[in-house]
């Protein structure tokens, strides 16, 4: 056998770990709350007072991260024969889990609405109290890696002198990692400035592995990879 | 990777969508008919007419979706009989192409300005608004990644006087394309002045493209070799076998 021996190998996920979180996900439509009610006058006094803008409403939660791709199984290997001396190695091998995009930024909050309009003998109303920032999006989840392939190797050990020299490996496809949620949103502009929005969730854990598998030497189980 | 073999048995790529990024419109800018008209001054100094408001400037325009990346082709079927072979090794690939990365979002259009307020003259003294920028146009979306191909079942068969070890295979799924990346929202407009020279409020910000979706990996074939011996003493059969699994969800056209 050739240097390069049998080999196969599942798809590796899409790795989503290098892009840029997603775009911001857009204000609140419309960025300002509505105005305070205007003065009235009552002849020439004062009557109503302005009212307070509206509080601004909270920013949009941000676009959650893509997931990592998820890593393809890895074929079995069968090698049958009569005569086997020499070097072999045989590898299956599933693909890795791609990495995760981390949750992009949540929106502004809206800004409080502007006060209500003065009148001849009453003053404007304050603007209204700026809306809290939206939530960070959701970080991505990694992907899950691809199992690895069984190896069923089978010889003639009366024919086989010396045996042969086998070198076979079960690799399981390793889980992409999970990304870290958007950071949270502004706060609205207003009378008292809306707080900052929470950070998205971060997935607690990284994609998971592939399953294992085993190699076969003359129906023995020689290893078996979890 | 493939020249290091001497049989490559590999499906096509799939082709990368084009990339132009097309952005949205702008949004038209207002001109002086966005401006409010001149409020006007009574001879006996009170106000006549208060300035007229200016108008809101115009939305800039969403940009257009990216295209999808092409899904890769498979690993094509081969049968390859040698009655006699000769030679001490054949290294062959069999491989799903891969599949094509999608295109990028285009920016947004930006918003326009808003007209600004009319002149107020002496006499009238209420602030008179400019008109609210336009909105920003949202980006484009992102174009979705192909899906790889798939690799192929691979059957060798050999003589007895020819042993399966002068084989060296690698039997690979295609990887997938990657989706796009979304475009981002235009600039917004800015507001136009109000009649006391400040400056009304700018536009909103639109969201950016929506994400694609990224392809899926091609699907791995079995790998088996076996002495027949049956056959003459150095014989050889090479079978690749497509695995007719249907791709389900990929996004973009075959790579043809």
């Amino acid at each position: 056998m050739s240097d390069g021996g049998l080999v196969n190998k599942g798809a590796d996920g899409a790795d989503n770990a290098g892009k840029p979180a997603p775009p911001y996900p857009g204000d609140v439509d419309p960025p300002v709350a509505k105005k305070g009610t205007d003065a009235k006058d009552d002849g020439k006094s004062c009557g109503t007072g302005a009212g307070r803008g509206i509080t601004g409403v909270v920013g949009l939660t941000g676009t959650g991260g893509q997931n990592g791709g998820t890593g393809t199984d890895a074929a079995q290997i069968k090698f049958t024969v009569d005569y086997m001396t020499g070097n072999y190695s045989f590898a299956t091998i599933g693909g890795k889990g791609g990495g995760a995009q981390a949750g992009g930024v949540g929106g502004d909050g809206q800004i409080g609405g502007p006060g209500g309009s003065s009148s001849s003998h009453c003053g404007g109303g304050p603007q209204g109290i700026g809306g809290p920032g939206g939530v960070g999006g959701l970080g991505g989840q990694g992907g899950d890696g691809g199992a690895a392939g069984d190896i069923f190797i089978a010889y003639d050990t009366t024919k086989s002198v010396p045996p042969p020299v086998i070198s076979a490996s079960v690799t399981p496809g390793s889980g992409g990692s999970s990304a870290n949620g958007g950071e949270g949103g502004k706060g609205g502009a207003g009378d008292g400035p809306g707080g900052k929005g929470k950070s998205g969730t971060t997935p607690l854990n990284p994609g998971k592995g592939g399953e294992g598998g085993t190699i076969y030497v003359n129906g023995q189980p020689i290893e078996s990879v979890d | 990777m493939s020249n290091n073999y001497d049989l490559v048995i590999k499906g096509k790529d799939g082709a990368d969508a084009p990339n132009p990024k097309t952005p949205g419109k702008n949004g038209d800018p207002l001109g002086p008919a966005g401006n409010g008209a001149p409020g006007e001054g009574s001879l006996f100094g009170g106000c006549k007419k208060q300035a007229g408001v200016g108008l809101p400037g115009n939305r800039g325009d969403t940009a257009p979706p990216a295209d999808s990346g092409a899904n890769a082709d498979d690993a094509y079927s081969l049968v390859l009989t040698c009655t006699a072979f000769e030679g001490t090794s054949l290294s062959i690939l069999v491989a799903g192409g891969k599949g094509g990365n999608g295109g990028d979002g285009g920016v947004g259009g930006d918003g326009s300005a808003g007209g600004n307020a009319g002149k107020q003259p002496k006499q009238c003294t209420e602030v008179i608004n400019g008109g609210i920028g336009g909105n920003s146009g949202a980006g484009g979306n992102a174009g979705n990644g192909g899906c790889g191909g798939n690799a192929g079942d691979v059957d060798v068969v050999c003589g007895p006087n020819l042993s399966p070890g002068i084989l060296s295979t690698e039997n690979n799924a295609g990887t997938p394309g990657t989706a796009g990346t979304p475009g981002e929202a235009g600039k917004v407009g800015q507001g136009g002045k109000n009649s006391d020279g400040t400056e009304y409020l700018p536009g909103g910000r639109s969201g950016g493209g929506g994400p694609g979706t990224d392809g899926t990996g091609g699907q791995n074939g079995n790998f088996g070799a076996a002495v027949d011996a049956t056959k003459p003493p150095t014989y050889l059969r090479i079978t690749v076998k497509p695995l007719l699994i249907a791709r389900t969800g990929c996004g973009g056209s075959s790579a043809g």
